[in-house]
């Protein structure tokens, strides 16, 4: 019996090939809920029991001053309204060892003023030396008051290049990813570098993100965790905690994370020059350089780990309106489809591993490939109801298991999370339980079309937007491929 | 399919019933917990003992001991063994690390280390022996702080595993102090390879001079 149930084809090619779409579509959807649950169900084993653990741990709060140096680089471009708050946060880090390196990409506003205003910082004649190609530095700055903490003005070449610009000049071994917009809780480097600390062949560190607008932000800690009353922020809340509690946990912890976050990644600086540095020509450079250290140090069959920090220690803004979601989002998948590019014979290679034939082909399936899908799906949907193939109960009985499996996961990101790290208050956590109806009503179909943009704009290689379109004049970034 | 549908809609139901649950013995939780951190914390950090301390009930050992633990780190210590004395908290403790949970035994252990109690050596042996690093550390930790004899193994482990956090590790040192640690880390550093001593590099400072052989 097929999963549809209901056919009235007389023709039996015709119904051969209807139920070879239907097997087809019904064990995509199968696998990919399959897959999610599974990695869902590693969280709830695992994180509860850590978190607990981390939390009861007297020796906690331990900073001595042996821990590793860390160079926090924030890329910045026309961030004047967040980049006070975002230094602030970070020069605030109950850390022994670190500085801070804000990168200016060619801002056109005033984004080096308000820093300069505000640490009385001073033109300083610094040499630097080059180990990845960059535009070169215009200008740095220190300030006196504040011996952490510089400024490199460049030219605009794009957050990769930026990052690509203050490893150049970073003078630790640890280097921490961040964004220009984010703001990072006292103990986030000491909570990132803590991997690096237990398990000497980690090379990258991810954390989770949190949700920030209409939090009440005094740097440590985020001293409200207030839900915002904008839906679309809520919808967006429960994506993140489904990203980042449900999914990457999981993957983590069988090495196969694909992405250390490029608001919250903490990387060997090594690493990172042996691997070529950030990619310039993409808008998004954190998912294509995770899933290159997987490439590289695969093939050259290094013993290494990719760890993840289920702790918020970055909390961001995100998008409050259709058009910048949309925008968003787009990118976002452009992105994912230039790795599956770059990155595609990683997949099934001999030396890959749990992340080319886990892992990779998961992202195939359930990101690259999954407006695809659901188009096709819907396409084949309604022309099978228009011939009369699929019966009207049929369709309302796949629309609510579309509705259950999409409540269902939202609801075991959110049940973790009370678990965990109980972040919402009571009334705040229902209206999220609330939103995990509409989350598969309105966000997911918006999401998917945007992804279907996404993926339109990387087919037809339409340029892309913003201010990230220049290209460094750098060499092309270390191809794995090519080596 | 229809099955299929019923049953992810009644686990999501079920979920869902989970999540209020939960949020509502967080509420309370967190509520219980607020007073008794304040009440006990006042109490250890206190010039003197009150004359009767509140009474503790089963669900609320482990805050009272994380509570103390957190102030042994801190370093309010006469004051905390003569609470640990007067409330019998080795009783305490002991119950704590007989529990399934794995941080509720973290913090018994803990606790019991810095108490020295000789009841902790068969728990301890068995924690030892496997488990999360962290709860083995505290175990070990446990071990080389109520019998001198079990340093040597504490050293041996530290040169054997890099699971183990270096500042954590370092505080556990301090603890025993250079006089215990120094003969158990000339033994280790003499026979250990390549991959070990840089691991014990670190803690070599606990040596003491007119001892060093390595």
């Amino acid at each position: 019996m097929t999963p549809f149930a209901v056919h009235r084809i007389d023709n039996p090619t015709a119904a051969l090939i209807v139920l070879i779409v239907e097997v087809l579509l019904f064990s995509y959807f199968l696998v990919v809920n399959a897959v999610y649950l599974g990695t869902a169900l590693v969280a709830f084993v695992r994180l509860p029991r850590l978190v607990r653990l981390l939390r009861a741990d007297p020796l906690r709060d331990l900073t001595p001053a042996s821990l590793p140096g860390v160079s926090v680089l924030v890329p910045a471009y026309n961030e004047e309204r967040h980049i006070l708050r975002t230094v602030e946060s970070l020069l605030n880090q109950d850390y022994p060892n670190f500085e801070v390196i804000v990168v200016d990409d060619g801002s056109t506003d005033a984004t080096v003023d308000v820093l300069i205003e505000r640490y009385g910082l001073a033109l300083s004649s610094e040499i630097h030396p080059i180990a990845i190609p960059a535009v070169p530095v215009r200008a740095t700055y220190r300030s006196s008051s504040e011996r952490r903490f510089r400024i490199l003005v460049k030219d605009n070449g794009g957050k990769g290049d930026a990052l690509n610009a203050g490893i150049n000049v970073a003078g630790n071994r640890l280097i921490f990813a961040c964004d220009g917009d984010s703001v990072y809780t006292k103990d986030a480097l000491k909570k990132m570098v803590e991997p690096f600390v237990d398990d000497s062949k980690t090379v990258g560190v991810g954390s989770s993100i949190g949700v920030s607008n209409d939090c009440l932000l005094d740097y440590d800690p985020i001293v409200r965790k207030r839900l915002s009353k904008n839906w679309l922020v809520r919808f967006q809340v429960l994506d993140y905690l489904n990203a980042f509690l449900s999914s990457r946990v999981g993957w983590a912890r069988c090495n196969a994370l694909t992405i250390v976050s490029g608001a919250s990644g903490l990387w060997r600086k090594d690493v990172l020059i042996e691997a070529g540095g950030f990619r310039t020509d993409t808008k998004w450079e954190d998912l294509e350089m995770t899933i290159r250290v997987h490439h590289m140090l695969r093939k050259k069959r290094r013993a290494y780990r990719i760890r993840y920090t289920p702790f918020s220690i970055c909390w961001t803004d995100v998008p409050d309106r259709v058009t910048s979601l949309w925008n968003q989002r787009v990118g976002w998948h452009r992105h994912v489809s230039e790795c599956m590019s770059l990155h595609r014979r990683l997949l099934f290679s001999r030396y890959a591993g749990v992340v080319g034939w886990v892992m990779l082909p998961y992202l195939m399936l359930a990101e690259w490939l999954s407006p695809l899908v659901v188009l096709f799906g819907l396409l084949f949907g309604l022309v099978a109801a228009y011939f009369g193939f699929l019966g009207y109960f049929s369709q309302v009985v796949l629309f609510a298991l579309v509705l259950a499996l999409g409540v269902l996961t939202s609801c075991c990101a959110l049940l973790l999370d009370e678990l965990t790290f109980d972040t919402y208050r009571l009334p705040d956590a229902l209206r999220l339980l609330l939103c995990t109806f509409f989350v598969v009503l309105g966000f997911r179909p918006l999401v998917t079309l945007a992804n279907l943009a996404g993926f339109w704009r990387w087919a037809t290689r339409a340029p892309i937007g913003g201010h990230r379109d220049i290209v460094g004049p750098g060499s092309p970034p270390y191809d794995p491929l090519r080596s | 399919m229809v099955w299929t549908t019923i049953a992810v809609a009644l686990a999501a139901f079920v979920l869902a019933i989970g999540i209020i649950a939960t949020s509502v013995l967080n509420l309370a939780r967190k509520r219980s917990a607020f007073v008794v951190t304040q009440r006990w914390r006042s109490i250890f950090e206190g010039e003197s003992l009150p004359d009767s301390v509140p009474l503790i009930r089963r669900s609320q050992v482990a805050t009272v001991l994380h509570v103390w633990n957190d102030c042994y780190v801190a370093g309010a210590r006469p004051q905390l063994v003569r609470a640990a004395r007067a409330v019998n908290f080795e009783a305490l403790a002991l119950d704590l690390v007989r529990r399934r949970r794995e941080d509720e035994r973290l913090i018994g252990l803990f606790a019991l280390g810095t108490m020295r109690s000789p009841a902790v050596v068969p728990v301890a042996i068995k924690l030892a022996a496997g488990g999360p690093a962290l709860l083995e550390l505290v175990a070990y930790r446990a071990l080389a702080l109520v019998d001198e004899g079990m340093v040597l193994p504490f050293v041996q482990k530290i040169a054997e595993n890099d699971e183990w956090n270096v500042a954590k590790v370092e505080f556990v040192c301090v603890e025993l102090g250079a006089r215990k640690l120094s003969r158990a880390l000339n033994h280790v550093v003499t026979n250990a390879s390549g991959a070990q001593l840089e691991r014990l590099r670190p803690f070599l400072r606990f040596c003491l001079p007119q001892s060093t052989k390595a």
